[in-house]
């Protein structure tokens, strides 16, 4: 069976490349198509319907992921390809989800055609995708209740956020939100790891919104955030917070 | 005249920028890429890599340089971010010939102009311009970085120094080594770079002109 193939990358001498190494692959692949607007590899996936699509994740205007949420399903096999990009490849990971890093190796590539030509349960490997890349996109809105209303806020504004009593509340200045339908885990997992740590098992806290870190009595420690407020550390989470602001 | 203040330069080393990991995964993918076709090209940007590396590990032995040994740092920068993005990547000097013998921290443009490429014209589908431009005012030289990109969303300078962009530790270097009057400000289309003249050896700096590549 020959794979039939699509990439989309944006870099020129990228897609060149990648097309050099699958014409030397063993495994049979015919390449239908590359491109290097992702608008452009909306059209051309659904259109072609390939059986696998080799994706760059960071592209101008839609990036590897938006592509993934605008193809129709059934949707080809998804391989993302990336330089460097250590967020993603956790989520990739967790959710065994293949992908390759630049550059590329012949080796590794042969394996993941090799993987799929040998794959026929699809409609897992599409959950796992969307689980995937739900996971590796970074919540950058939050949507918050105040009152009776819906309010949409950049996760970079809020302070912290705190688990009370099976609720969860985002802090921003000195107002409270109530955050539904998540948890702390979910929360934790899917808020940008370069921005968000957890310090509690009740509080994730914006590493911007921290002002000072301070020994507090038995040998406990607590952040000072800008405008004052004080959060004790979990004793456990001490040493990956100092890490986190550079101190380790 | 002359920089006073050399025991300064010692702060310098701990605020040291760092070479970010995507651009040297990016351009080792640029070379594989070119090696097979273009092995000449391949070469120049392999030689523009160890070059540039070699200026930003001895950056910290030598924090202050001239303005035109930093900006042949960013030729090199270019050059390889060139070959990765071909006719999508248009660059403009506009450096005034007496301008290139004033001093500056090592690595405070190539920073900026990096920026540049990342939030700016990689974040393009077409060619997207940046320009590089010195003025001297008063007293201060204004070294203005800019990108036909999407621009600042949010001009919130202390958000910014947050943001992870490096923007905060290029001011802070900036003001140890030129004193605090120097400043780095928000632009929409980029940044703007401000700090007191002094006038460095000019046998440092080679003849080179720094112009618009043809294209």
């Amino acid at each position: 069976m020959t794979l039939k193939c699509i990439l989309v990358d944006d870099e020129e001498p990228a897609r060149r490349r990648f097309r050099d190494l699958l014409k030397k692959s063993d495994v049979p692949v015919k390449i239908a198509g590359d491109f290097g607007m992702a608008k452009n590899a909306v059209a051309g996936i659904n259109e072609l319907k390939p059986d696998v699509v080799f994706l760059d994740i960071n592209m101008p205007v839609l990036d590897g992921f938006d592509v993934v949420d605008l193809l129709t399903k059934p949707r080809p096999h998804i391989v993302f390809v990336t330089a460097y990009d250590e967020f993603a490849l956790k989520a990739f990971e967790v959710h065994a989800l293949d992908y390759l890093t630049k550059p590329v190796k012949l080796n590794r590539l042969q394996q993941t055609l090799k993987r799929i030509t040998a794959s026929t349960y699809r409609e897992e490997a599409d959950d796992r995708l969307d689980q995937a890349v739900r996971a590796a996109r970074p919540l950058t809105r939050i949507l918050l209740k105040k009152g009776t209303k819906y309010i949409v806020m950049e996760a970079n504004n809020i302070h912290y956020f705190e688990a009370n009593d099976k609720l969860l509340y985002a802090f921003s200045d000195t107002k409270r939100y109530r955050v539904e339908q998540t948890t702390m885990e979910a929360l934790e997992q899917r808020l940008d790891p370069g921005n968000f740590i957890r310090i509690h098992r009740s509080v994730i806290i914006n590493a911007a919104a921290i002002q000072a870190l301070e020994p507090w009595f038995n040998y406990r420690w607590r952040v000072v955030l800008k405008n004052g407020e004080k959060l004790p550390v979990a004793k456990r989470r001490v040493r990956e917070l100092k890490e986190h602001l550079g101190m380790v | 005249m002359k920089h006073p203040k050399n025991e300064i330069l010692i702060e310098l080393k701990s605020l040291k920028a760092q070479v970010n990991p995507h651009f040297l995964f990016n351009s080792l993918n640029t070379i594989t890429a070119l090696i097979r076709n273009y092995p000449e090209q391949a070469e120049k940007v392999t030689e523009d890599l160890a070059d540039l590396f070699r200026f930003s590990l001895r950056s910290g032995d030598r924090p202050l340089i001239l303005l035109g040994e930093e900006l042949e740092a960013v030729e090199m920068y270019l050059n390889i971010e060139r070959a990765r993005f071909g006719k999508r990547l248009l660059v403009e000097f506009r450096i005034p010939g007496e301008l290139k013998y004033v001093q500056i921290p090592s690595l405070t443009l190539q920073p900026l102009v990096e920026n540049a490429v990342i939030h700016g014209a990689s974040r393009v589908e077409g060619p997207c311009r940046i320009w590089i431009e010195a003025a001297r005012a008063g007293k201060n030289v204004e070294v203005r970085v800019m990108d036909e990109g999407p621009g600042f969303q949010n001009k919130n300078k202390e958000r910014l120094f947050e943001a992870g962009y490096g923007l905060k530790n290029i001011e802070q270097r900036l003001r140890l080594a030129m004193g605090t009057e120097s400043v780095l400000e928000i632009l929409d289309q980029g940044v703007v770079i401000r700090f007191p003249l002094y006038e460095g050896e000019h046998a440092a700096v080679e003849t080179t002109e720094f112009k618009t590549p043809g294209l």
